[in-house]
């Protein structure tokens, strides 16, 4: 019997978060704690000569000073975590002060002394694809190429009715996590348990290992409450080797918190990518070929190519095109390394694709949408040119209900441009990938007191993935949600996990619990038949309780639990091993393709600025555990990917120094720009999965885009191509 | 970030702050902060004291009169946006956000004089006069006050005191900020004073801050609409010649073009919702 999944169940997690009763890694304090201080490039290249930490030590309250470290990081420069030759953005670490408060620490930065000989920067992409200054000396700019090509794209598009090139930049974002990144490394022989603002604390664990196994038997990393991260956090950098190293070498417990400042500069930023594009279409509509050069702006290190990968081969997204080239260029500049950022290589690749889509039919003449209709996949599941299963669902039952409502729109859109309005309705469609694996694991273990606590390998921090997956949990063993407790985030609690990105956890944790619940009942069965002197065969489990249907006799999950614990100091003299626990591990054989359309009412005012009048999204992301996050995921999402296409944009000058180093600059919106959404699901395409959902917590940064560009092309009658369209210059 | 070492002064009335500011030059007064501990923090200064004046009360009222209202330089925005002072009071209540409305000092703002603060405009086009105190006491017009960006007419151990601004009994006025999202800087901002008689327009002044230096005030656009009827055709004229005062420099906040372009829109607006008053 179901009682909580699919119902709107408020989250678990938030009384203590709105409360200001969250312990976030800078509200951890530990004795004896030296605080680390890190100085930074403030040019984007140069050759680092010397630097000179003399003064710097004489500073009251400084303890050490650390300079030239250098690990070998998969994917990281040479200089890794600090600068010894080279320096490669501004931002990039170049030494360390451990000092005994942050004040003296800041302080002694001013002191140390570098000398260096300003080298040519290469800050625009396409200057740097051409590879002729270098970003990082002795190396091409051209870090990375590789050509994902089907069919014969340059024949089709050279026989097709109507040809077009277009150029459409996908700027870099700053992830702006409310919560500035930080860590706290606290040195004990042979362990170090490390507190850290991370999605991932099992993975944390192991690159830390990967560097530091020789120095230290085992290192526990525990997320601490993290305040959003949205992809920026999941991966290593170079704050985090520093802190670790100089706690290792102090043996004392070292904290760093990054400023504001330094987190705009140094956490890796999100999109960055051109893509060259030129398709033709012919006059029925058909899309029948599509070029496509790709060019991600890497910054000073590779870490970030596979976004470029996966916007390649999710760039046909929901669409039957066959003949398709993409050739992708990951070129390295003298910019903050980039990474995933909510969406990571989809809301890029839909980005192009919806472009595409509506360009073609203005270029043609026909409705986008039914041009879309034409062109889209029909049955599932269905392998892209690239080779990727798109997994299951009805994409045309979807869009003709987004149709509908969108026919409403335009009938407002035509109402308000006859009022001399500057009004445009947008649309988009959009195909996911998500449920990024391999697996996640869970324990489920009940207690003497009847009360159930999941360990979840998954590692949330502000999706209320606990509060879902609870629901799952009490469903599955028959209980009160309010006697399940789901706990994360710590690599002591459970052997191994990966952590909480590409919108997987309610599925690949959930599931995990819910493989944990089943064993945690048989269990209970088997218990409770030597509890009830029954044979196991006679007994089922049903609504929180053992039953033997012959004789009415049962025990509840509660009283199986009490009877394992009744005497201390006994005996055990059953036949059966005590406990109540189960584990399981669970993972898909493919990821997933949850789907959905947004679309937008659009006003541009007299000033340059946009009213959104309506705003309607719908998705089909399988089974809905708990509609309310879902829709809280989406509305977040939705705002997400507003500030991305109207005004969230790192902006470097042609040198290469950060002109939006703090939120005095960088246009990060606020909740008064904020506007009604209007969501709806569908829970068509189900996984494979035994509770089969799929994931929303990255969609609407993917649909929300191009349904803004959009409307905003047609209020102003002017094609825009460009996130975010800098409305400025467009009026 | 964190700011360097430096000193801390709390200065009992206004003779202790103006004589310590005097003999430490690199000293700063410190009222709302809102400016300067960002500042400090970014270690763009690096003052040697800090001055905290918020204890000097006599620096804290806002007195009304039937000519001409005084407003101590402690006033928060806050206080300026309840006292119900013509066009000044409006102006208060689009500066930032409420926490820094409940903070930020109308004193501060003048000392300051970010070329994209919001008062300026108001204070220009109201002729505002500025009393300043150091060893001696001083009036002078806000005009002459704000000489330069970031450059008041203060000398070392001066402080402002009280801002004087006329009653403007029976204008209409408003005050139109845009900015690409709340709490952000402006990226124009133009400030309306107008008086009617019937339909025409028989006084009206316009200060425009963000897009110069220090605010200004669009004489000719003003000379426009003085003793003419109210059509939308006039509206229309002057505001394009308030565009002529707007000299901005390209940003992140856009391009000089664009900001060219909304002043004129700005203008219009402050001048329509004027008159709707």
């Amino acid at each position: 019997m179901k009682k909580y999944v699919g119902q709107r169940i408020k989250r678990q997690e938030d009384p203590r978060l709105i409360t200001g009763e969250g312990r976030y890694v800078d509200d951890l304090e530990f004795p004896g704690t030296l605080y680390l201080a890190i100085l930074r490039s403030t040019v984007p290249h140069a050759k680092l000569n010397r630097v000179d930490v003399s003064d710097a030590l004489k500073i009251n309250g400084v303890v050490d000073v650390i300079t030239g470290l250098k690990f070998k990081v998969e994917n990281r420069p040479d200089n890794f975590p600090m600068a010894s030759t080279e320096l490669l953005y501004v931002g990039q670490p170049i030494a360390a002060v451990l000092s005994t408060d942050r004040y003296s620490a800041y302080d002694a930065l001013d002191s140390i002394q570098v000398d260096y000989d300003v080298l040519p920067s290469v800050i625009d992409p396409e200057e740097s694809l051409k590879d002729q200054k270098r970003a990082i000396e002795g190396k091409s700019n051209i870090a990375y190429k590789k050509t994902y090509s089907s069919g014969n794209p340059e024949e089709k598009i050279s026989s097709s009715d109507v040809k077009v090139e277009e150029k459409i930049e996908i700027n870099r974002v700053y992830p702006s996590a409310m919560e500035p990144r930080g860590i706290l490394s606290i040195y004990q022989p042979d362990l170090l348990t490390i507190y850290a603002s991370t999605q991932s604390p099992h993975y944390m664990r192991r690159y830390l290992l990967d560097v530091f196994g020789s120095m230290v038997k085992d290192i526990r990393v525990v997320q601490a409450d993290v305040g959003g991260a949205f992809g920026s956090k999941l991966f290593p950098y170079a704050e985090d080797y520093i802190a670790v190293y100089s706690s290792l070498k102090t043996k004392r417990p070292v904290k760093w918190i990054a400023t504001r400042s330094e987190d705009i500069r140094t956490t890796y930023h999100g999109r960055g990518q051109i893509h060259k594009v030129k398709f033709g279409v012919n006059k029925d509509g058909s899309l029948v070929g599509i070029n496509d050069q790709l060019v991600i702006d890497l910054g000073a290190a590779s870490h970030g190519t596979y976004l470029a990968d996966i916007s390649a081969t999710m760039l046909p997204g929901p669409y039957k095109i066959k003949d398709i080239v993409v050739d992708v260029y990951g070129v390295y500049t003298n910019k903050t390394p980039l990474d995933q950022y909510r969406g990571a290589g989809r809301p890029e690749a839909t980005f192009v694709i919806e472009r595409i889509m509506d360009i073609a039919a203005d270029e043609i003449g026909m409705d986008p949408l039914e041009l879309r209709k034409k062109n889209i996949v029909r049955e599932t599941p269905y392998i892209n040119p690239f080779g990727l299963k798109y997994d299951n669902g009805d994409y045309l039952n979807l869009f003709e209900k987004a149709e509908k409502a969108f026919r409403g729109l335009e009938e407002r859109e035509s109402v308000l441009r006859s009022e001399g309005r500057r009004v445009g309705a947008g649309f988009s469609f959009y195909l996911e990938q998500n449920n990024f694996g391999p697996w996640e694991s869970a324990s489920v273990r009940v207690r003497g007191d009847g009360k159930v606590i999941v360990i979840i390998g998954a590692s949330p921090h502000g999706q209320g993935t606990a509060t879902g997956i609870a629901q799952i949990v009490a469903d599955e063993l028959g209980i009160d949600i309010n006697d399940v407790e789901v706990v994360w985030g710590d690599t002591s609690l459970i052997g191994e996990g990966y952590g909480t990105y590409g919108s997987r956890s309610l599925t690949l944790a959930g599931n995990a619990a819910l493989i944990a619940s089943r064993k945690v009942k048989d269990k209970a069965i088997r218990l409770a038949a030597q509890f009830m002197r029954s044979d196991v065969q006679e007994l089922k489990y049903d609504d929180g309780k053992v039953i033997n249907p012959k004789s009415g006799e049962s025990m509840s999950l509660r009283e199986i639990a009490a009877k394992s614990m009744s005497t201390l100091g006994g005996t055990w003299n059953y036949k059966e091993e005590p406990g109540l626990e189960g584990t399981a591990y669970f993972g898909l054989d493919n990821l997933t393709f949850p789907y959905g359309s947004h679309m937008a009412l659009v006003e541009v005012r007299e000033d340059g600025l946009l009213n959104v009048l309506e705003y309607y999204a719908i998705d089909d992301i399988g089974t809905v555990v708990n509609p309310m996050l879902a829709e809280g995921q989406v509305m977040g999402g939705v705002l997400q990917g507003y500030g991305e296409a109207t005004s969230e944009e790192v902006i470097y000058d042609k040198e290469g120094n950060l002109l939006t180093g703090s939120f005095a600059e960088y246009g990060i919106l606020t909740a008064m720009e904020a506007f009604n959404i209007k969501w709806e699901y569908l829970e068509k395409g189900k996984s494979a999965a035994p509770l089969p959902a799929k994931g929303i917590g990255e969609g609407a940064t993917i649909g929300t885009p191009p349904a803004v560009v959009r409307a905003t092309e047609k209020a102003l009658n002017k094609r825009i191509t460009r996130l975010p369209m800098r409305l400025s210059s467009v009026i | 970030m964190y700011p360097p070492k430096l000193g801390y002064v709390i200065a009992e009335n206004l003779e202790e702050a103006t004589d310590f500011l005097e003999k430490h030059e690199d000293a700063k007064a410190l009222a709302g902060g809102h400016s300067l501990i960002p500042m400090l923090k970014l270690r763009i200064i690096r003052p040697s004291y800090l001055v905290d004046i918020r204890r000097i009360s006599n620096l804290h009222f806002i007195s009304p009169g039937s000519d001409e209202i005084r407003i101590g330089s402690l006033s928060t925005h806050y206080e300026i946006s309840k006292a119900n002072i013509p066009l000044l009071s409006e102006t208060a209540t689009k500066i930032a956000d409420p926490q820094v409305r409940n903070m930020g000092t109308i004193g501060g703002v003048i000392s300051q004089l970010d070329p994209s603060a919001d008062y300026p405009a108001s204070l220009i086009a109201m002729d505002a006069k500025v009393k300043v105190k150091g060893k001696t006491e001083r009036t002078v017009s806000f005009k002459d006050f704000a000489k330069d960006m970031f450059t008041p007419d203060l000398n070392p151990g001066e402080l402002v005191t009280e801002i004087i601004v006329p009653a403007f009994k029976d204008y209409k006025f408003s005050y139109q900020k845009l900015e690409r999202k709340a709490g952000d800087y402006a990226i124009v901002g133009v400030a309306v004073l107008l008086k009617t008689d019937g339909e025409s327009i028989k006084d009206v002044r316009i200060g425009l801050t963000a897009v110069n230096n220090t605010a200004v005030r669009a004489t000719e656009a003003e000379n426009m609409l003085k003793d003419t009827r109210i059509s939308e055709e006039i509206i229309e004229k002057a505001s394009a010649k308030v565009m002529d005062y707007a000299n901005p420099v390209s940003d992140i906040r856009g391009s000089a073009e664009y900001k060219k372009k909304v002043t004129k829109v700005m203008a219009k607006r402050a001048i329509l919702e004027a008159l709707k008053r």
